[in-house]
Formats: structure tokens, sequence, C-alpha cells
């Protein structure tokens, strides 16, 4: 028994030998008792692992769950469409690796870009921020001797210059420390007895520097701040050529109040010095903007600057004369200015008024509620009432003394109308004739008109109205009187020869019993 | 005369209309989505038994066999009738019960830990007496390359043909693997020889 033997059998138990393979390998079986018991543990073997195995549960839903599947996939699109995105960031990334390998300095020229475009933004429309502030002799003062600029003044806020302990210098824009409250000048002035004509001339030294430190830092409406770092030198310049002067003018008071870390300065390098800052002038600025800060060139054309607060001022002045033109006259009345005072009143109105307006405000008033009725129910009433209603006209005879006819005119056009003519007495004296003869006019038309007497009359008036039904109507009615007559007329004729037919009926009928007798 | 005599279509009725897997697919190919549905109610048991047999899990069975359909569904208007449907079949599951030993290979680096502690705390049971567990952890025991055809053989009944065509490989290959998955077998198995073979 070989490996080949054992093969063959194994596949002689699955069945999958060929007819020669089957016949040889049984042919070894029968002879081979070890193939034999072989043949059985295989089978046994077989068995068992069919038997051991679980089978799997079937699953009832599987198509349904399938199908769903299905239709979802086919909703959600093809897999190009599925990819679409990377594809498109995979586009993109070849794209920008070809465009930098053949403009390396892109990256750089756009960001450059965005800078000075950045920068032009926020140096746009720059103003000089002290011009607004308009520095005083104190201010400039404080400047050279506590490096404080103020920026706002309202609310205490400074440019504080600085040095550092390693000698740099700095600028803050901070709170102040110092109270606004002023007088450090003059205390200095007095500090050194100077005479008028000395404070005067210190009063020059300061004023002159006054245009180009109001040039060194300039701001504009999107909160920059560009500083120029000359003003160190400024201040510099200044602290030296005030202590160059007030050297020259009392040099033993001078030497008692000088803060510490000034030099005394000797009117030779202050010349130097001062020549040196002003004649430097550098327009390089340091920019503050809420995003960034950055320092760039930037020159300040205080030329145009100044022509436009000219127009500025000019055109304020024009504006004031306008305004001055406009000339506005308040009448109030005094009656409503008394209501106003009238505390009794006031309770129950308001009165305000100034220039433009004038409003009352009821604050108590009581307004009935009126019931107001259906008006649709009195439409129809005076619609119902008015259906027969016609007007005519009394006109009098133009002379009013002479006697004459009175003229009614009944309708409104000539084919449906009626003309009445009367005699009315004398016109003078209608107030006395009227009524008689008016009332016994109303007795003729009521009879034939059939209208009520509701006027009154009036000597003067020339013409009157009268309301009264409708002529044609009243006609209509005789007409119908006289049918219902000739219809009653006539039905007394047939009753008449209806009971003429009865009694020649009744005669008839006793002659024909008498005759036959009774009949079945 | 005119005998001309009226041609008279003969329609098959429905009950005998073909529904071998050819035609099933040729129907789905001519539009007719039901054929689809009755090629998957008639073979989704195996593919999802073969599934189970091959990553001895229960669970993963189904997710896989709905993969295996969809990819049937989506190929399916490209089968070129040159083998049976179920080889196709079966090569379409074997592969992707590969793919999903892959996944599952790729998920196990990143959580490692429950998994391998099962695998070295893995000891053959010698107290188990329930025979059927034994021939499992047995059956279990065996490289997957063995223990494949002789599942597909003993528990699926495919043929030596259909297993080849399956797992990509001659029918010789396929004998004598199965040959040796079962002496394997039997060497796991024989200190319970005398309790196997009663």
């Amino acid at each position: 028994m070989n490996t080949k033997d054992l093969e063959l059998l194994s596949a002689y138990v699955d069945g999958e030998l060929n007819e020669k393979e089957r016949q040889e390998i049984e042919q070894k079986i029968k002879l081979s008792p070890v193939l034999q018991q072989e043949l059985v543990k295989l089978q046994k073997l077989k068995k068992l692992t069919y038997s051991s195995v679980k089978k799997l549960e079937e699953s009832p839903y599987f198509e349904t769950r399938l199908m769903a599947s299905l239709s979802s996939e086919k909703t959600s699109g093809s897999k190009l469409k599925k990819w679409s995105p990377a594809i498109g960031f995979g586009l993109l990334a070849v794209f920008l690796m070809i465009f930098l390998k053949y403009n390396p300095d892109a990256i750089d020229e756009i960001v450059q870009q965005q800078q000075s475009n950045l920068a032009g933004f926020y140096k746009e429309n720059l103003k000089p921020l002290l011009f607004a502030a308009d520095l005083s002799n104190e201010d400039i003062f404080n400047f050279a001797f506590y490096h404080q600029l103020p920026l706002d003044k309202d609310d205490y806020q400074v440019l504080q210059l600085g040095y550092s302990n390693t000698g740099e210098e700095f600028f803050e824009i901070k709170t102040s420390d110092l109270p606004f409250t002023g007088g450090n000048y003059d205390k200095f002035i007095s500090a050194l007895e100077l005479n008028e004509k000395e404070k005067k001339q210190m009063d020059s030294i300061l004023e002159s520097y006054k245009d180009e430190l109001e040039l060194q830092v300039l701001a504009n409406e999107k909160n920059t701040i560009a500083i120029n770092p000359n003003l160190w030198n400024y201040n510099k310049a200044i602290a030296a050529d005030l202590i160059a002067f007030a050297k020259d003018a009392n040099m033993a008071e001078l030497s008692k109040i000088i803060p510490g870390d000034i030099p005394l300065y000797t009117h030779g390098n202050v010349k130097r010095i001062v020549n040196e800052v002003k004649s430097a002038r550098p327009n390089e600025f340091i920019f503050l903007t809420p995003d960034t800060i950055f320092s760039e060139e930037f020159v300040f054309d205080m030329k145009k600057f100044k022509e436009e607060l000219k127009q500025m001022e000019t055109e304020l002045r024009k504006a004031d004369k306008e305004l001055k033109k406009v000339d506005f006259t308040v009448n109030l009345n005094r009656n409503l200015a008394k209501l106003r005072k009238d505390s009794s009143l006031s309770k129950d109105f308001k009165i305000d008024f100034d220039s433009n307006f004038y409003r009352v405000q009821f604050s108590k008033i009581d307004i009935p509620e009126i019931v107001i009725p259906d008006f649709n129910d009195i439409a129809a009433q005076i619609e119902e009432a008015t259906k027969h209603i016609q007007s005519f006209t009394v006109s009098f005879p133009g002379n009013r003394k002479s006697r004459g006819d009175i003229r009614v005119r009944v309708g409104s056009d000539s084919l449906d109308s009626f003309d009445f003519n009367f005699r009315v007495p004398d016109l003078d004296s209608i107030t006395h004739f009227v009524p008689f003869q008016v009332d016994s006019l109303i007795k003729q038309f009521s009879r034939n008109f059939n209208f009520n007497r509701s006027f009154n009359l009036d000597s003067l008036v020339s013409s009157y109205n009268f309301n009264f039904s409708d002529s044609l109507h009243y006609q209509q009615n005789q007409e119908f009187r006289q049918q219902m007559k000739e219809f009653e007329k006539e039905m007394q004729k047939f009753k008449e020869e209806m009971e003429n037919m009865k009694r020649d009926l009744k005669k008839d009928s006793n002659k024909v019993n008498k005759k036959k007798g009774i009949v079945i | 005369m005119n005998f001309k005599k009226k041609k008279t279509k003969l329609q098959v009725p429905k009950i005998l209309s073909l529904d071998d897997d050819f035609s099933l697919i040729n129907r789905f190919i001519e539009g007719d989505e039901s054929a689809f549905k009755t090629l998957v109610y008639r073979h989704k048991e195996k593919v999802r038994n073969i599934i189970y047999l091959n990553l001895n899990s229960s669970e993963a069975a189904d997710d896989v066999a709905q993969d295996v359909f969809i990819t049937v569904y989506k190929n399916l208007r490209n089968f070129r009738f040159e083998s049976q449907f179920t080889t196709w079949l079966y090569r379409i599951t074997i592969n992707k019960c590969k793919d999903h030993l892959r996944k599952v290979k790729i998920r196990s680096i990143f959580s490692p830990i429950k998994e391998t502690e099962e695998q070295i705390g893995y000891m053959p049971d010698h107290e188990n007496s329930d025979i059927a567990k034994i021939v499992q952890d047995a059956i279990s025991r065996l490289p997957d390359k063995l223990r494949i055809p002789l599942m597909l053989k003993d528990i699926e009944g495919l043929s030596y043909q259909e297993i080849a065509e399956a797992v990509q490989c001659e029918i010789g290959t396929v004998k004598s693997r199965i040959f040796r998955a079962r002496e394997g077998l039997r060497n796991i198995l024989k200190p319970y020889e005398q309790e196997l073979m009663r």
C-alpha cells in the first residue's frame, strides 16, 4: 500500500475516479485487507466531517436585502462619480505641480502682491493724527521730557517712547499714567524764573517743532497708525533745544529741576542735533494695523492735505452761511401754551409742540359706543319707499305782484308728465291766503292722487317739492275695480243660470219617475 | 383552390419555459430582472455555505454573499457561456472570501489584542468529549489550502472539477490536497481514534 493507492482510495471515496481507475482500485481493495480497513476509515472520516460541521441556517431575507442594496447602488451612480472628488484633487495637484515647475516664483510673487495690496489698503487715506489733537506747547514740552505724545485726549491714550534695559528704543500706545491736568510747562517756566520775553522765546522754540511733530504720527479710519521712528530724534532734539535755552537763562535753577536722565547739552551740539534731525526726515514709517505691523516708505503730502483742509473749511463756511439763511419762525399759540401750563387740563390732554409740529394727546376721553344699524336693511327700506316717489316743481310767475297762474309739472320727462295750471291769489298777501287756498288745492289733489299733505308753505320760496303716489297706479286700480265689477256681474249671471238648470233637472227627473217606475 | 395554411405560432407555455442557468442568464440579459432573482434563489445557500466554510464565520457569510451577488449582477451581462455558471459563481465567491480575509487581517493590525489573545490561548481541548467539536477543531487547524477543497467536497459536495475551477488549480492538485487534508485530519484526531471510529 503506497501513498498513490491511498490518494486513489480517497478519490474513490469521493466517487471521482474514471472507470479504469475505479476498476483498478476495486481490484486492489479486494486483495488487500489493509486497503479495506483504510477504505472503511476514510468513509467514516468523510461522514464525520460532514456531520460535525455546523450547517448554516437559511437566510430568508437574503434576496430582499440584495435587491435593496442593488437598487441603492444603482442610484448612487457610477464608480467614477464616487471617486470624482479624489480625481478632482489629483488633477489640481498635477496642474499645480506643472505650473510651479515652470513658474517657480509664482507663489512668492502672489504673496508679495498680496502684501503690497494689504499695505496699500492700510496706507490709504492716512492723516496726521496729532494735527487733529492740536498739540499745545504743554504737549510738546511733555513729549520732550516725559516722552509722551497725546493721541486721544478723551481716552487718555498716549504714545509712549521708551528705552528698554538694553538701551533699545521702543514705543507703545497706552493709557497715560500722567494726569492730563497739565501745568508741567508752566511749572518749568516759573521754576526757571523766566521773564515774559524769555517765556515767549521758549514758546516759539516749542511751536517751531509743532508742525513737524504733527507729521510724525499718521492714522486713518481703518485703525492704522503709522509712526515715524524719527520721533526719537525729535524727542532728543526738542529736549536738547529746551535745555540749551534754559541753561542760558538760568543754569542754577535748571540743574535743580532737570530729570536725571537728560544730559545737559551745550549750544554747539544742540544745533548739530537739531540740524541732523530736521535734515534727516526719513520717510520710513512703522505701520501698526489691526492685522499686522510692517515698516514701509510713506510720504505724506502735507501740501495736498492742507489744500483739502482749506477746501473743507470753505465748504464748512458755505454750509454755515446756508444754515444761517434758513430762518425758523415758530409761532406758538398763547392759548396752547396756557393749556400746557394748566395742570387740571394736562391730566386729560398732553400737548407737545416744537418748531415742526404740535400734537395734542387725549388721555381720558370716553368715546361712546354707538350701535350702527345694519345699513343693508335701511337701504332696502329706502329703496322700497322711493320706488314710487317722483318730484315735481311749482313755479310761480316771475312778477310776484301780478296775479297769475301756478304751473305744476309732474314727472321727469315730457312723455310721462302732467301739467297742472291753477290760479294763485295775490302773492303779496300769500301769507294770508295761501293756507286757505293751498288747503283746498291739496284736497283737490288728494282726491285725485292720493297723497298726504305734509308741507309748509313759505311766502318766500318760489318752488315746492311734492311727493305723491303714482297716478298710473291709481288708474290701474280703477280699471281693475271695473273689471272686477264686470266679473262679479258675470258670476251672478252664471249663478242664476246654474240655478235655473237645477230647477229644470228636478222637474225632468220627477217626470221620469212618474212614467216608468223603478228602473234597476 | 387555394389551400393556404394558416401559420400558427407555437407558444411555449410559461410553465415549460426553460429555467436552466444559461436560459436565466439570457433572460436577464434581455431585461428580465426576475430571472436574476431566480438565479440568486437557486444558488444563494451554496454560496453562503462556501463562504461560511471558508471564513469559518456565519456572521460574515451573509455580507460576503451579498457582495458576491452584487458582483454577479454587475458582470452577468458579460458572461461568456464558456463554462458553467456555478464555476464562475464559485470563483467569485472564493475571491470575495480572500478579499474579506485580507480586510480582516488589515483590520486586525489596528485592533490586534482580542484576536491574537484567542490565538495564543488556543489549545486543542483534549477533555472535550463532544465528537463534533473535536472534529471541528481539527478541521479548523488545517491550513486553508487543504481545508477549503476538503470542505467544498465533503460538505458542499462539489466535484473535483468544480473545486479546481473555483480555487483555480488543476484537478490533480485538488485530488492530492483533499487526500492530504484527510491525512492531516487523521493525524490530528489520532488521540481520539478509538472513540471516533467506534
